[in-house]
């Protein structure tokens, strides 16, 4: 006999509050935000998994933008779009570029920032852009008698393969970005994420110099399935004087190649050739432009 | 659940799924419907539709985003003069979408041609001898290259599909009176 194919209620809440009385009463349930990922599933529908969904897109605290001298804070349900559009002038051009080299304007403006961080077995390009600028992410864990609430680092939200680690009903609420220094960025999106898993490779590199230094140093670099950060890699580019020799570019390079290999993410060889050149074109930039007086 | 929106002008009434995606009911609505559905995962960019204004994949709203909402598929849009524009920009040039992918793609190029409008009429010029102006004035090309990846077939190119732009848009000022 055919099964019968789910007739999915759908919720609207206009708060949090709401929403945690929806998950309260209905365990079998889903968030819904700007439904690019969810609906470019293959064979999303008919649906036949008996879950009802709740649509994050109305939700009022989700859909705040707050912008102070220290941070800008954009909600879970704001668009990638119009995250672009209000953060223009806090959030600098590379990463502005960076947020615009994601697909197109159109996708752009029904992804959502909760969307691109939350997905469970993917990762997009935005979580590797806010890893690197140091963002926080608020989370809101329901479990049985109570929420709890939590900013923890983007990176903390996955394990290595990329996976987001919350099973619980959780839900992201809001991103908190540092304002930096908008020039010291490197972002680079290589390949489509939905389409070539073991090539798709996103890069991304903060810094910030001090006289001849590099003073901190952030580096990301991530693929729809693996997330590899390394703080002892930011340390060893964080101690370094600038300009950098040809030896030492080539000593990262190798030193890149050996954390990478020894840790247990499943990266293919084209994405560690390709995280390679793309950190070797980064130093060389920095260093060139160290000698031609820019960071002066 | 039920669900009331206005489709090429028409209000239209149904019940549906609330996750029922829109190029299937849109399928289920019409015989002629032109809408290439082959891939219905956001891949091929052949389900194109104007939903509130903004050209979309059909495949990606569902039926719960529906209600009250204003749709507008190739079908509909092959009526209004706007359409008239790309057709003889078509004409002109020598060169159109192919079979598969005309209807998506013309709504493309449309979307394309009202953001250029866009583009035109915030236009200020901060300096009489800017040598950007031309730029500035007018969509990059690596944005019209961007743009167009949403739909995949390749029988345009970005240059090709920009000439059609300003062509089309040439044609619709002087239709309307106005200047460039
Ligand atoms: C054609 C196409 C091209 C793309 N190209 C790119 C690209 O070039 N680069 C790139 O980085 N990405 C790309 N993407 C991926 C895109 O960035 C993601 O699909 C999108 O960001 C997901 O956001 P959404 O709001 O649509 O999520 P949804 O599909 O609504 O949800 C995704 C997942 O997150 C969960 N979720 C949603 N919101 C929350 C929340 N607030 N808290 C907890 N969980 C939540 C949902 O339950 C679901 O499991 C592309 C997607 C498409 C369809
Ligand atoms: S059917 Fe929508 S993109 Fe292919």
């Amino acid at each position: 006999m055919a099964k019968n194919f789910n007739n999915p209620s759908i919720y609207t809440p206009k708060t949090l509050n709401e929403v945690v009385s929806i998950l309260k009463d209905n365990k079998n349930i889903y968030f819904f935000s700007g439904g690019t990922y969810i609906l470019s599933k293959k064979n999303n529908y008919p649906d036949f998994s008996n879950k009802d969904i709740i649509y994050l897109g109305d939700v009022a605290e989700l859909l705040k933008i707050n912008h102070s001298d220290k941070f800008t804070e954009f909600g879970a349900s704001i668009s990638i779009q119009k995250m672009i559009n209000s953060g223009m002038q806090t959030l600098g051009k590379n990463t502005i570029g960076a947020l615009e080299s994601i697909s197109t304007s159109q996708i752009r403006s029904l992804s959502t920032i909760g969307g691109a961080l939350c997905t469970p077995n993917k990762r997009f390009f935005l979580s590797t852009i806010l890893s690197v600028l140091q963002a926080q992410a608020e989370i809101r864990i329901f479990n049985k008698k109570r929420t709890i609430i939590k900013f923890i680092d983007i990176p903390s939200l996955y394990d290595e393969n990329g996976f987001f680690k919350y099973t619980e009903p959780t839900i992201l609420t809001k991103i908190k970005i540092p304002i930096t220094h908008t020039k010291n960025q490197y972002f680079f999106n290589l390949g489509s994420p939905l389409k070539e898993l073991e090539s798709t490779v996103y890069f991304g590199f903060n810094f910030s110099i001090s006289q001849n230094n590099i003073d901190t140093c952030h580096v990301c670099i991530s693929g729809p399935e693996f997330f590899f950060t390394n703080t002892d890699f930011d340390n060893v580019i964080s101690s370094i004087t600038l300009p950098l020799t040809y030896n030492q570019i080539n000593n990262l390079l190798h030193l890149l190649k050996e954390k990478i290999s020894t840790s247990s993410i499943k990266i293919s060889n084209l994405q560690i050739e390709r995280a390679v050149r793309l950190l070797h074109f980064t130093l060389k930039d920095i260093s060139e432009r160290f000698v031609s007086g820019e960071y002066a | 659940m039920k669900i009331n929106c206005t489709i090429d002008g028409s209000p239209y009434s149904i019940i549906a799924n609330a996750d029922k995606p829109l190029n299937i009911i849109l399928q289920e609505k019409s015989d002629t419907y032109l809408i290439n559905n082959s891939c219905l995962s956001a891949e091929c960019g052949n389900c194109l539709i104007f939903f509130n204004g903004i050209c979309l994949p059909s495949c990606l709203i569902p039926a719960f985003k529906l209600n009250g909402a204003i749709i507008q598929t190739f079908e509909g849009y092959r009526k209004t003069r706007f359409y008239h524009d790309i057709e003889r920009a078509y004409a002109e040039l020598g060169y159109k979408p192919c079979k598969q992918c005309y209807a998506s793609k013309t709504l493309l190029i449309e979307s394309l041609i009202n953001k250029l409008d866009k583009v035109r009429l915030t236009y200020s010029p901060s300096n009489i001898n800017d040598n950007n102006e031309d730029e500035e004035k007018n969509l990059s090309s690596e944005f019209i290259h961007n743009e167009i990846k949403i739909n995949k077939c390749k029988c345009l190119s970005a240059s090709q599909i920009d000439n059609i732009i300003q062509l089309a848009y040439l044609y619709r000022r002087r239709r309307s009176g106005k200047k460039l």
